[in-house]
């Protein structure tokens, strides 16, 4: 990969790379640090990395940057937050998306990654699998089980309103 | 996989993950007809599915990199060991020549070395006034025009070198004769009374001439800066006695064989060698006139700096 090509990739990814790690992190500040030090990272071993390869390359070290660095970190802001989504569904004032989005808080870092993965970023049960270091059976079990944990909070939320 | 009321929910799943090959969602499809009441947790679970929010990331600039243009210069490991291997063996080359040029002179060779013009200067000062004087009226010296010691008087002659610290005087030295009155034969050292020291050569032989030589010009001049104060190393009252040394002075490093004494001493932090070469002859060569009995002796005072 050349200059060009790291280049390119800071283009294409650098903003759904940031967008998965704010997301997963909720943390401005650590998601910045997390997209820069995989940039930096690709730079270092651009030699070696195929430009097909780079998005990937990318998610997987933020990802396993991410699970290592900050996961008490996120944890415990999560459980933090926990009130306000319950006040904000009682308030009935967000939408469906921002119930998710809080929702998706509930979620463990493992789910909630998968999730943000496939979601957003559209990645296959084996794309996952790769970026994360889990075989796709894992995926899929985890994917589906943070799938129903996320139905069931809409089905409560929809009770509460 | 056929799709039942029991697995429903992961075959929905899969078919909204886009997991499923085409026959499979077609299955699902036909299910959700057959299964009405089915389709809310289909939709259900359609709905937890995150719609995708545009985020930028606003420090992209920081993150691009221009490719380093620095060339790179390499190291070329072999040239630069041939290159000190090349250094080294010169710089041991020049030790070891440097160190070949501080020579040792054996007695017996200085008499050889002798350039003309000191003896002529020698032949010059013994003609001179002050020399006269000194020497005894039955003393052969007087007719060889050398100088004389006559140990009955207590006068001594000694060789030394001027031109201390000229390079060019020192490529030919110059010898100058200075002479000492009253030395006692008892060594008394010169030292204790602050006076220069100067080396003194005492034989009690009738007859005796002193042939008094400078150091050779081999030498390197620089080695030659200074010429060893006069001190009385050795003594001898008569011919047939041995001759006596100061081991305080020579340190034990004296030697004598059949016609030659040489007294070496390295001061202490063995940055100099000083001493003189003597050497007893039966004949005095250079003059025939000299009986076959008597006794020359040649003296050379040096030291070498290093």
């Amino acid at each position: 990969m050349t200059a060009e090509n790291y280049n390119e990739c800071v283009s294409k990814y650098a903003d759904g790379l940031y967008r998965f790690m704010l997301k997963s992190t909720r943390q401005a500040e650590d998601a910045h640090d997390l997209v820069q030090s995989s940039f930096e990272k690709l730079w270092v071993h651009r030699a070696e990395v195929n430009m097909l390869k780079c998005k990937s390359y990318l998610f997987t070290i933020a990802y396993h940057n991410m699970i290592d660095q900050v996961r008490k970190k996120i944890r415990m802001e999560y459980r933090e937050t926990v009130p306000d989504f319950q006040q904000a569904v009682k308030g009935n004032s967000a939408g469906l998306k921002d119930i998710l989005e809080k929702a998706l808080s509930r979620l463990n870092e493992r789910q909630r990654s998968l999730i943000l993965l496939k979601d957003y970023e559209g990645y296959s049960y084996d794309e996952i699998a790769e970026i994360t270091g889990l075989n796709a059976s894992q995926v899929k079990v985890t994917l589906h089980r943070a799938r129903l944990q996320l139905k069931e909070w809409l089905v409560s939320v929809e009770n509460v309103l | 996989m056929e799709i039942n009321r029991n697995n429903y929910e992961t075959l929905f799943l899969l078919y909204q993950d886009g997991e499923l090959p085409q026959s499979a969602m077609q299955k699902v499809q036909l299910f959700l007809l057959e299964n009405p009441d089915l389709k809310k947790d289909f939709e259900l679970l359609l709905q937890t599915r995150l719609m995708p929010t545009e985020i930028l990331f606003e420090k992209k600039a920081s993150l691009l990199r221009k490719e380093d243009k620095r060339k790179v210069i390499p190291i070329f490991w072999l040239r630069l060991a041939a290159a000190m291997i090349i250094i080294m063996l010169g710089t041991w080359i020049v030790l070891k020549q440097k160190a070949q040029r501080i020579p040792v002179q054996t007695a017996t060779s200085i008499d050889q070395s002798v350039p003309d013009q000191v003896k002529s200067k020698l032949q010059n000062a013994d003609t001179g006034p002050g020399d006269n004087k000194k020497q005894t009226n039955n003393s052969p010296k007087k007719d060889n025009h050398f100088p004389t010691a006559d140990i009955n008087n207590n006068k001594v002659f000694v060789a030394v070198k001027s031109g201390k610290n000229s390079p060019a005087k020192a490529l030919n030295p110059e010898v100058s004769l200075q002479e000492k009155e009253n030395v006692p034969v008892t060594r008394k050292m010169n030292q204790e009374m602050g006076e220069p020291e100067k080396v003194k050569r005492e034989e009690t032989v009738q007859s005796q001439s002193v042939d008094l030589v400078s150091i050779p010009n081999t030498l390197p001049s620089e080695d030659l800066k200074v010429i060893l104060p006069a001190q009385t190393l050795a003594t001898a009252k008569t011919t047939t006695e041995e001759l006596s040394f100061d081991h305080t002075l020579t340190n034990g490093s004296e030697s004598v064989n059949d016609n030659a004494i040489s007294v070496v001493a390295l001061n202490g932090k063995n940055k100099s060698i000083s001493g003189f070469f003597n050497k007893l002859i039966k004949r005095n060569p250079r003059n025939t006139a000299i009986t076959a009995n008597e006794k020359t002796v040649q003296v050379s005072v040096f030291k070498i700096n290093y």
